[in-house]
């Protein structure tokens, strides 16, 4: 489970891992590694990759720490990172995907009893998760699981927050009416 | 969409009260507005179920502990951008390349003094008689020529030779007691790197 998140601690420990302290390393990568991981693998489905970017991303925090100016909190600090190095390993492998998140809503209305009974199924819902687009999935991840703010996330995705309520307002769309449609 | 699935409710306002962080009153005006509205009650259970889901989403456990070993072993190798800013400017080389400077102009005075002293009378002034009271100095890079000027006035002292390949000036004073008070001011002289009895 991830650890819950505690700023001054954060803020401390950075300083220390500033002046090259290993031991505040450690105290990091134990706090936020399993964030970073789960949110990795909401947007790369390969465990050896999301293994070895989460490596680089905690890499690049030791050997960039001073950058670290505590205006945001560590862990979307951290995402952010990530998601940069997520976006240059796509690329890399010519997987990058420019396609905005499917907006594409059916038309078919959702059932909100079918819903209510349906979004009690984890395994159900997780299925609908893992058919929206990356960006979208990547968004519902953010707020819903790491309880990030809408500009938290637009800082991490380096969108305006606008897209990340745009995202996450069709995201819920296709969820609804996913639920819905596999009772039927 | 029709018209049943839109609520009077923000984001921002379902987000809180699923985190259990809405205050009591949005709390008691959500809760009851779930009653009679089934947009509402199903958007809020989309909501709670998220997160469980998202849990068991990956089922195979993150890096941990062999992740962090593997870390720890790249982190020995990979030096923090403060280190490496550090290095850029190691202090030890300037020093060494200033003493070397000084070795050489040292050397150099030694060996050539008999022979070129008759040339050299053409590049000094009488004002410059009083040789032998000389410093070999290096400044800071970012030292203002002001500061210099003003710093060698103060002194009492005047330039003479230099820069030379290491950044070293050679400057002279008039008197024994002039060099002597000179070298404690350039010491003290924070635009001053290196002061050294040629």
């Amino acid at each position: 489970m991830t650890t819950a998140r505690d700023p001054d601690r954060d803020q401390a420990l950075m300083a220390r891992v500033t002046n090259g302290d290993v031991k505040a390393m450690r105290a990091l990568y134990e706090s936020h590694s399993e964030a970073v991981w789960r949110f990795v693998r909401s947007r790369l489905r390969d465990e050896f990759e999301a293994n070895d970017i989460v490596h680089e991303t905690m890499l690049t925090v030791w050997r960039t720490a001073e950058r670290y100016q505590g205006r945001a909190s560590l862990r979307s600090w951290m995402l952010s990172i990530a998601r940069n190095k997520i976006v240059d390993h796509l690329r890399k492998h010519g997987r990058v995907d420019l396609r905005e998140a499917d907006t594409t809503v059916p038309d078919d209305t959702p059932n909100a009893e079918i819903i209510v009974a349906a979004a009690q199924d984890a395994a159900r819902l997780r299925v609908c998760i893992e058919k929206l687009g990356q960006h979208q999935r990547a968004a519902i991840h953010l707020a819903y699981f790491e309880e990030l703010t809408y500009d938290e996330i637009a800082t991490v995705e380096q969108v305006p927050a606008g897209t990340v309520k745009s995202r996450i307002f069709h995201a819920k769309q296709l969820l609804m009416r996913c639920l819905t449609r596999g009772a039927k | 969409m029709s018209d049943t699935w839109e609520h009077a409710y923000s984001d921002e306002q379902l987000d809180a009260y699923v985190r259990g962080q809405a205050g009591d009153t949005l709390t008691q005006a959500i809760e009851r507005d779930m009653a009679v509205t089934p947009a509402l009650r199903a958007e809020i259970a989309l909501l709670r179920g998220i997160r469980p889901a998202l849990e068991k989403a990956a089922p195979v456990s993150p890096p941990g502990e062999l992740g962090w070993r593997r870390l720890e072993a790249a982190m020995s190798d990979a030096p923090q951008e403060r280190l490496l800013q550090n290095r850029a400017t190691p202090n030890y080389w300037r020093v060494a390349a200033i003493a070397l400077g000084v070795a050489v102009i040292a050397q150099g005075a030694l060996l050539l003094m008999p022979k070129v002293a008759p040339q050299e009378a053409r590049f000094h002034t009488a004002s410059q008689a009083g040789e032998g009271f000389e410093l070999a100095v290096a400044f800071e890079p970012d030292a203002q020529i002001a500061t210099v000027a003003t710093l060698l006035a103060t002194a009492g002292a005047q330039i003479v030779d230099g820069p030379s390949a290491a950044g070293l000036y050679r400057i002279r004073f008039e008197t024994a007691e002039s060099w002597e008070a000179g070298k404690a001011l350039l010491d003290a002289a924070l635009a001053v790197s290196f002061v050294a009895q040629p």
